[in-house]
């Protein structure tokens, strides 16, 4: 018996409508997008524009603004150094992953950026007053994850897309974590969207997406072959193609075009309710254990993932234990170095991250092996 | 006739001005750029009549697809 509770990196199992679109992809787009005008070809760049489309319009992007990556830290990289290659000054948030924090700290440490980093309270109004605070006249851009990959804490990321639009600033979101749960819309503020296609898209591993309003210049990170303008040897400037120099991953994007439908097909207000609902039998199992420990506070807002701790054990044996019992669920830093030292646990947590998939008597049963092995 | 040929930098862009176009009855074919004229590897559309409006409305809705050579006999 194995129970996938560690969705938040990536959902296991996929659905069944994206397993076939892997399939027919292999059998069908052998050609390369955007590349000659043969039929194979032709059908290939017929089948990334309509992923593109899918996606697209599900966060309120044009097909033509959205960009296919290997993942969000990728999207993420593009997104941040593209937007400060000039310099200038930018904002993260204490609860950053890896993934926007290190390209950040790389641009601060080369000099070539200036950095603050806002911190994150449970209140979201102080939340949003560190991000107020830090505004200067050279702020360039916000990076803010729109919920936390380590609690699932869900920042005020509307009201941080109010505030930089009216500075004109560029609000950098990392949906990694909430897309396909939360409702996202990048007009809602959102100037770059970032995210994974292999978490709550249910596309396969080695995809991502980038987002953009159109509003905010993104220079390349790489150069090379687009398909277009061949003939000159500066990058091409339009959107999708400047970013996407090299041949595109149609399997992937016809991946992430499937599992877009599928969560549309479900809807995210049922998909969170599914999975808060997981996530409610497994705190209901945890409730009234002193030893145990879960990060979270009244005062926030969470997507169902749970980050929790044992009286006296390191996370990452009690993970080991679980996983000898059967349960995947990740412990550790989860690559989120600041979001550990804004929690103030230097050893991690575990993480529980349930997925459309999964099913309440799995977590009441997971939490009744937390309370034993914790009783050891 | 108003026919003509409509240049588009990318794939992308050649498929949204197809789309558009043939949303308000123009119509249209998409296919690739037989010369390098236009920066090599573009694409473009044979626009078959209204030229005039498919250009005004392409340019209204921010497509690049733009008018740079008319096709050898069209009026």
């Amino acid at each position: 018996m194995t129970v996938n509770f560690d969705n938040a990196a990536t959902t296991f199992p996929k659905p069944p409508a994206v397993r076939r679109a892997v399939l027919q992809a292999m059998e069908r787009f052998g050609g390369n997008a955007g590349r000659g005008g043969h039929t194979l070809a032709a059908a290939t760049s017929e089948a990334l524009y309509s992923a593109r489309e899918e996606a697209g319009s599900f966060f309120g992007a044009e097909p033509e603004n959205t960009v296919f990556t290997l993942n969000c830290t990728h999207s993420l990289n593009l997104a941040i150094q593209g937007v400060m290659a000039d310099g200038g000054h930018m904002i993260i948030s204490s609860m950053e992953h890896n993934s926007a924090a290190r390209p950040a700290f790389a641009l601060a440490s080369a000099g070539r950026t200036d950095l603050s980093v806002a911190e994150v309270f449970p209140d979201a109004e102080r939340t949003l007053g560190s991000f107020r605070s830090l505004i200067r006249n050279d702020t360039k851009a916000v990076v803010c994850t729109l919920a936390s990959n380590v609690t699932g804490q869900i920042m005020p990321w509307q009201e941080i897309g109010a505030l930089c639009r009216s500075r004109g600033i560029c609000f950098i979101a990392d949906g990694a974590q909430a897309c396909g749960i939360l409702d996202v819309d990048i007009r809602d503020g959102i100037n770059i969207l970032c995210t994974s296609g292999h978490k709550g898209l249910y596309g396969i591993t080695g995809t991502g997406l980038l987002l953009s309003d159109g509003r905010f210049s993104i220079r390349p990170l790489m150069q090379g072959g687009t398909g277009s303008a061949s003939g000159s040897l500066e990058q091409p400037e339009l959107l999708p193609e400047s970013l996407e120099s090299g041949t595109v991953g149609i399997i992937g994007a016809m991946s992430v075009k499937a599992g877009v439908q599928f969560v549309r097909s479900i809807g995210t207000e049922k998909i969170r309710a599914h999975e808060g609902a997981v996530c409610r039998r497994f705190l209901e199992g945890l409730s009234g254990d002193s030893r145990i420990r879960v990060y979270r506070s009244p005062e926030s807002r969470y997507l169902p993932v749970v980050s929790f701790g044992i009286e006296g054990m390191a996370p990452e044996r009690a993970a080991a234990l679980l996983s000898e019992e059967g349960y995947c669920l990740r412990a550790g830093l989860h690559c989120a170095a600041l979001a550990h030292r804004t929690l103030g646990t230097p050893e991690g947590t575990v993480r529980f991250s349930p997925s459309v998939f999964s099913r309440q008597e799995d977590a009441e049963k997971l939490a009744r092996t937390v309370r034993r092995i914790a009783a050891v | 006739m108003d026919n003509c040929i409509l240049s588009c930098p990318s794939y992308t862009y050649a498929v949204k001005a197809a789309r558009l176009l043939r949303s308000r009855g123009i119509s249209c074919e998409m296919r690739r750029s037989e010369t390098v004229s236009h920066g090599g590897c573009s694409w473009e559309l044979l626009v078959r009549h209204d030229c005039r409006r498919a250009a005004v409305l392409l340019d209204r809705s921010g497509i690049p697809c733009t008018l740079p050579f008319r096709e050898e006999g069209a009026s």
